[in-house]
């Protein structure tokens, strides 16, 4: 009988630092064959072992194309990841997964593709946004709305400016509080969606933040005209199976690690969630 | 199959020769708390009891269980699963117990993956279930469908006639362990098989007097949670968590690592929807952070959710464990006491 308890050992390739308490980690699996079977979809998130502290979920970073390593950016917040963030390259860890359903980017092929982060959230939005850069011709357009705490806050300063240059990809960024070299919008994300007058024309939008963001973000949406069916959203528990059977994370009758953790709002809504 | 008896006094020599193949948990009493546990070689089983107190789950999913253990060596880290499952025989489970496991079945196979501690146990263990010799006061199994007198899951169904137990063989696994002892049985013969029907009707009569009314159980559930009643209920709780251990449905888990020097193993062990920590995240957030939202999920997942997931089946099987909350929660009863409109 298959494991799906069982983590398969990963090796810390690389380690970068993406601000105050905040790194990406590169893992390659100890066993290259492993990565086969894996293959980590957008969206999807892993179980992520420092043994002897315990295990976490975290979002996948990496995008659909970018293969043999797995990349998590990862808070320093608790335990875990107190003990990660002391690690160096060469360290082994434990990885299960890949988990859940990942963004809906096939059906959204042909529309313009509204990607929406916040904070800690844009990790899943990465891999959404460059797995979709990496096919631009299937999409309308691209656009990126990313709220950050203040500009030493932004996560994966480099790799914005190159999305930006590149053409591919509308990128927006705003921060909640600026500084003296700020010279972006300052405001909390749901100002960055009415400045820039994001459209509902043929799009769908992809969000992905703390749960305060998203409670912010859908009526924002929402009143510039975007249906409940154009809203989707990924969320996040304390989820520690990652199967379906530890029992944290329902909502309604649906489990975030198994059904989700990406959801359409009018789902969510059918099934008595308000977010 | 077939309908057999057994004398009682010859089930000890039985409990002997299905030690001799598999590890047999029985109703034993410690402390006064009655619950499943290894019988010692020559004990004889405790059949003469109201119900354990602990349900017959802990045996397919214990308390607390290693599911992976880790060594640090000089080639890197070598991680391997725990495998403790043995061919078991759980006997004397409770018709609610043994519908608590084909619950359990279900959920830790629920989207398609299985969950392999449990089921590699469940696969190896033979139940023998024994109808209930007289009513377990507050029982309402029937009230929730509990078949009392042939449940479902069960591999052999005992039923005390008298000096024996008539004998239903339900599954080839039952038909495996009555074979391991076959001179201790003799074929039921007419008047057995009234007397064991006759024991299982009025059983059935007794246990009309405690029904309650749980139709519609999702409906009930709305309807009470949208009663001045629910207030005072949530308000109470305690979030000690009890009902979780106690209640032969509850499967949720916490998952933890225990380290020693130069390796360690990974546990999971029993945790609760009503503690305050289990949605707690490390950056803080709680998406039930009072014990409003707690009782709820716990509510609505046993009527409303797992019957969703589940093929239809509730998360209660009638056992009455649950009224040990130690401030008077009911939650069964308050849901019986709710009033539901008939669904259209």
């Amino acid at each position: 009988m298959k494991n799906p308890y069982l983590p398969q050992v990963a090796v810390i390739k690389a380690i970068r630092d993406e601000g105050p308490g905040l790194k990406s980690f590169d893992l390659a699996f100890r066993d290259d064959s492993v990565w086969e079977g894996f293959r980590p979809q957008p969206g999807q998130f892993v179980e992520l072992s420092v043994f002897g502290e315990g295990e976490a979920p975290f979002g996948v970073a990496t995008g659909a194309h970018e293969t043999g390593q797995l990349r998590l950016s990862i808070q320093q917040v608790g335990r875990l990841t107190k003990a990660l963030h002391g690690m160096s390259p060469g360290d082994e860890v434990g990885v299960r997964g890949p988990f859940g359903n990942g963004w809906p980017l096939e059906a959204a092929k042909g529309k313009n593709l509204v990607l929406i982060g916040g904070g800690i959230g844009m990790p899943p939005i990465r891999s959404a946004l460059v797995t979709a850069m990496a096919q631009k011709d299937a999409y309308e357009s691209i656009s990126l709305f990313y709220g950050a705490r203040s500009p030493e806050h932004i996560t994966y300063p480099d790799e914005l400016q190159q999305w930006a240059a590149s053409g591919d990809a509308n990128i927006h960024i705003t921060v909640d509080v600026g500084d003296d070299t700020w010279k972006g919008h300052v405001g909390v994300i749901t100002t960055l969606l009415e400045d820039e007058h994001a459209s509902p024309r043929n799009a769908v939008t992809m969000t992905c933040g703390p749960p305060i963001m998203i409670h912010f973000v859908i009526p924002t949406l929402a009143k510039l005209g975007f249906t409940e069916e154009q809203m989707v959203v990924s969320l996040e528990a304390r989820m520690k199976c990652g199967i379906g059977k530890c029992g944290r994370c329902n909502v309604g009758a649906e489990y975030i690690c198994l059904d989700g953790p990406v959801f359409s709002y009018d789902h969510l809504l059918a099934m008595g969630v308000k977010l | 199959m077939d309908r057999l008896k057994i004398q009682k006094s010859r089930l000890g020599e039985w409990v002997g020769k299905l030690q001799a193949t598999a590890a047999v948990y029985a109703p034993t009493q410690q402390a006064g708390i009655t619950y499943f546990a290894r019988l010692p070689e020559g004990a004889e089983p405790l059949l003469d009891y109201g119900n354990t107190d602990l349900p017959a789950k802990e045996v397919l999913f214990p308390q607390t269980e290693r599911l992976v253990a880790w060594e640090r060596t000089p080639e890197g880290l070598k991680v391997a699963e725990v495998d403790t499952s043995e061919p078991t025989v759980l006997l004397g489970v409770r018709p609610c117990d043994v519908t608590g496991l084909s619950f359990l079945d279900r959920a830790f196979t629920l989207g398609g993956i299985e969950d392999p501690y449990y089921l590699r146990r469940r696969e190896k263990t033979t139940v023998i279930a024994l109808v209930c010799p007289h009513p377990v006061p507050g029982c309402f199994g029937p009230s929730v469908g509990v078949n009392e007198t042939s449940p479902e899951g069960a591999d052999v169904v005992l039923t005390d006639v008298g000096n024996a137990y008539v004998v239903e063989v339900k599954t080839e696994k039952g038909q495996a362990a009555v074979d391991v002892a076959r001179d201790a049985f003799a074929p039921a013969s007419e008047e057995d098989l009234i007397a064991a029907r006759e024991a299982g009707e009025r059983l059935l009569a007794e246990l009309a007097e405690q029904a309650i009314p749980m139709d519609h159980p999702e409906a009930r559930t709305q309807a009470f949670l949208a009663s001045s009643a629910w207030e005072q209920v949530w308000r109470r709780c305690l979030s000690c968590g009890i009902c979780a251990f106690l209640c032969p449905t509850c499967h949720c888990f916490d998952i933890c690592d225990q380290a020693r020097r130069g390796g360690g193993e990974r546990i999971r062990c029993y945790d609760t929807c009503s503690s305050r920590i289990y949605t707690q995240q490390a950056g803080g957030h709680n998406s039930r952070p009072t014990a409003k939202e707690r009782l709820t999920q716990r509510l609505m997942h046993k009527f409303s959710y797992a019957p969703q997931r589940l093929g239809g089946l509730i998360g209660c099987v009638g056992c009455a464990r649950c009224r040990r909350c130690p401030v008077d929660i009911d939650l069964q009863m308050a849901l019986s006491q709710a009033e539901v409109k008939e669904p259209a």
